[in-house]
């Protein structure tokens, strides 16, 4: 990524810090194994050239869809999966590619929470078990009073209280938020800088998700940690991430400050994505301006354009993946991927249509709720 | 005999509940809940896990299986020709509760229909899709020829969106989006009066969504059929429903128009729901959410359920189950065009005698910072 600080008008200086966890044009290929010998070997694109920097007390979201890569990248940075090539740094250093004793000492600098806290539990174990391990592992606790201690600050810090009834209890007598908030916690025991949160809150509840999503903010505040937030909510991500990414089918499309990103997409995938998240407020600014009556829902519905779903990662299509879907496509976005465009302010898109040859603005054309006009093609 | 339609009425459940039996206690997941459904209309029945929106809509279709036992409650459909005979009653509706095997087979399907959540686990992997339309479709109508039944295949896939070459296709090779759609081809099929949608999109990606949602509407509008349409996520049923319920632990605490419930939500735990979600747009603000967790249905809270989470309740709400209640239509609108009920709302705050006070101006307050 590069590190030029532009200035931006409103915005705080947004590359001003060290990133602590920076990962350079990652890519990750999962091989298909074939019974066939003479076939050539196929694999699936999972990722394809991410690059990210997360900074202490910083939230960076990164929004896709399911089969977008995302989960993988945050699987790479936690070294849960090793890259096919690419580099990830955390302060200074190369993080290496093997070598139990490094994983063991990156891993204390950065942890996952993982999306399903119904799965990532073990069901035989305790909470006091889930918690003492890291604490062991990574050397915090030497006798089983300081692990009491231990545990029973971090059931706190993440509101599980009264903490000495949560200590003894089993997963399955928890419910999914509090299970959540367990694995949290197990994160915290190795005292992270960087704390990757893969949809934390996607497998809970309406009702408990903001309560989740407030104590990672203020986890993040009192710890100074760098997050990674990873979910599909576009306004989740705006609520809680200064920064937010897209991804599509394995490729970064677009990133910057949150507000910018989301209120004035430029990637054409971005637009999609903001025009078909569910959103109230669309329907009622229309009842408000009173000009479009009973039909304005349905309109609301139909007229979004770029139908389709992803394409497949085994044999993705060439330049940028998103073309077959795009209203814009031109013949040059289906033969390479467009090189990033800055667009000032932490600004970027991956899109031929801001690229220097091209200067077609976009957003001059796009509705307030960023669906595309039929102007523009 | 044929009586003329008296009311647009399409189905009206009346003090519907529903217990579960276990050996550690009955659990009463659907408590007293009320509601008619008109035709053409899309009705939006709201909850978080567990709150008993399943279980009603499956009590609807006679699915529930014991343990699950109707404990209490009329189910009325009303069907377009009125054939009163011995499954009718004076006023031409069939007692949906009461129907015998053979009539119960004759009315799903042809009077309602329903999509489950996951299409995957749906629809039979090992037959193809074609298979599984023309099933329906020869199943309610044994006369139909083959060719017949396969030229509909193809029109209902046509309906939502799928090419005829899919017709032979195996569910894994669909992606989830079309398996999706199948279901509902394959809901439409008989030309259903009404489809329960339960959670359809959920499993599915936000632009899949929309499609679908997008193709449902304009379905709607062609064929002019009812749907109740059960989810979590209030803001996706703000787009696209008429009538919105809420319900918690089992019971339906706020009812009314979209528009009422996103401007005026008047139960604390629907103004909670509404701030629960960030926005897109405006400013942001720091919203603090429902604190606390949803009852354990085993042992719900005495008097009004959300009672332990709810910042306004005061003592009649720890003791009084409250009911469900119109409320006075100031800065309500009026309901839609042919009846429908009004705005209802189960809460003590409303209610003069307990609350002489009369409720707080504004619920949000509880809710954003």
């Amino acid at each position: 990524m590069s590190t030029n600080t532009a200035t931006s008008t409103n915005e705080e200086p947004v590359l001003n810090e060290e990133p602590i966890l920076e990962a350079v044009h990652l890519r990750k290929e999962f091989p298909l194994h074939s019974l066939k010998l003479f076939r050539p070997s196929q694999a699936v694109h999972a990722v394809e050239d991410a690059s990210l920097a997360l900074r202490p007390g910083r939230a960076t979201a990164l929004v896709g869809e399911s089969g977008s890569g995302k989960t993988t990248v945050a699987r790479l940075l936690a070294r849960l999966y090793t890259p096919t090539s690419g580099t990830i740094r955390y302060g200074q250093e190369m993080v290496k590619a093997r070598g139990e004793v490094t994983l063991r000492a990156y891993r204390r600098h950065v942890q996952i929470v993982f999306q399903d806290p119904f799965s990532s539990l073990n069901s035989v174990h305790t909470v006091r078990y889930h918690l003492s391990r890291p604490l062991r592992i990574h050397g915090y606790a030497h006798n089983t009073a300081e692990e009491t201690q231990l545990i029973m600050s971090l059931l706190e810090r993440v509101n599980l209280t009264p903490a000495e009834q949560f200590m003894q209890k089993f997963p399955h007598q928890l419910s999914g938020g509090q299970r959540q908030r367990v694995a949290i916690a197990r994160a915290l025991a190795a005292r992270p800088s960087v704390l990757l949160a893969d949809e934390p809150v996607s497998m809970l509840d309406v009702s408990i998700r903001l309560d989740m999503l407030n104590l990672l903010l203020r986890l993040k505040e009192e710890e100074n940690m760098a997050l990674l937030f990873i979910t599909h909510d576009l306004a989740s991500a705006r609520y809680f991430a200064e920064e937010t990414l897209v991804m599509y089918a394995g490729q970064m499309v677009e990133g910057g400050p949150s507000d910018e990103v989301i209120q004035r997409p430029k990637h054409p995938y971005t637009q999609l994505l903001l025009s078909a998240a569910p959103d109230p407020d669309r329907f009622g600014s229309t009842v408000l301006q009173g000009d479009r009556k009973e039909s304005s829902r349905v309109q609301s519905i139909v007229t979004v354009g770029g139908s389709g779903e992803p394409p497949s990662l085994i044999n993705p299509p060439g330049g940028c993946r998103f073309h077959p879907r795009c209203p814009y496509a031109m013949p040059v976005c289906r033969q390479q991927f467009p090189p990033r465009t800055e667009l000032g302010g932490g600004r970027w898109v991956n899109c031929y249509l801001y690229g220097a040859e091209n200067k077609t603005d976009l957003t001059a054309t796009t509705h307030a709720n960023g669906r595309p006009s039929k102007e523009v093609e | 005999m044929i009586t003329e339609v008296r009311t647009n009425t399409l189905l009206e459940i009346k003090h519907m509940s529903v217990d579960y039996d276990s050996t550690r206690g009955t659990v009463h997941a659907v408590n007293d809940v009320s509601f008619t459904i008109e035709r053409g209309q899309i009705f939006g029945l709201a909850g978080e896990s567990g709150s008993g929106k399943s279980t009603l809509a499956y009590a609807l279709a006679r699915l529930l299986q014991p343990p699950a036992v109707v404990t209490r409650g009329q189910v009325l459909y009303y069907p377009r020709e009125r054939e009163v005979g011995e499954t009718t009653r004076d006023d031409g509706a069939v007692d949906v509760l009461a129907l015998n095997p053979a009539q119960l087979r004759a009315f799903r399907w042809r009077e309602l229909s329903i999509v489950f959540q996951s299409a995957m686990n749906a629809l039979n992997p090992v037959l193809d899709i074609n298979t599984q339309i023309t099933d329906v479709l020869r199943a309610h109508n044994p006369l139909m020829t083959a060719t017949g039944a396969h030229s509909r295949a193809v029109e209902l896939l046509k309906l939502v969106g799928i090419a005829s070459d899919r017709l032979h296709s195996y569910p894994h090779e669909l992606s989830g989006g079309m398996r999706q759609r199948v279901m509902i081809a394959i809901a439409l099929a008989l030309n259903p009066e009404m489809i329960i949608m339960d959670e359809p999109t959920t499993a599915l990606d936000v632009v899949v969504q929309r499609d679908i949602l997008m193709q449902l509407m304009r379905l709607r509008n062609d064929f002019d059929f009812s749907v109740i349409f059960i989810t979590h996520d209030l803001s996706l049923l703000l787009e696209i429903a008429d009538t919105i319920a809420i319900m918690y632990a089992g019971r339906i605490v706020e009812m009314g128009t979209r528009n009422d419930l996103l401007r005026h939500p008047r139960h604390p735990y629907t103004s909670g729901l509404l701030h629960s979600f960030p926005t897109l747009h405006g400013p942001r603000h720091s919203l603090t959410g429902i604190a606390g967790s949803p009852p354990d249905l085993r042992s719900v809270p005495p008097g009004c359920a959300f009672h332990p989470r709810c910042a306004f309740a005061f003592a009649a709400c720890r003791t009084i189950v409250p009911s469900l209640l119109p409320v006075a239509s100031e800065g309500a609108e009026v309901p839609p065009a042919g009846g429908g009920q009004g705005t209802c709302v189960a809460c003590h705050l409303y209610d003069a005698k307990l609350n002489p006070e009369g409720p707080p101006e504004s619920l949000e307050s509880a809710y954003v910072n």
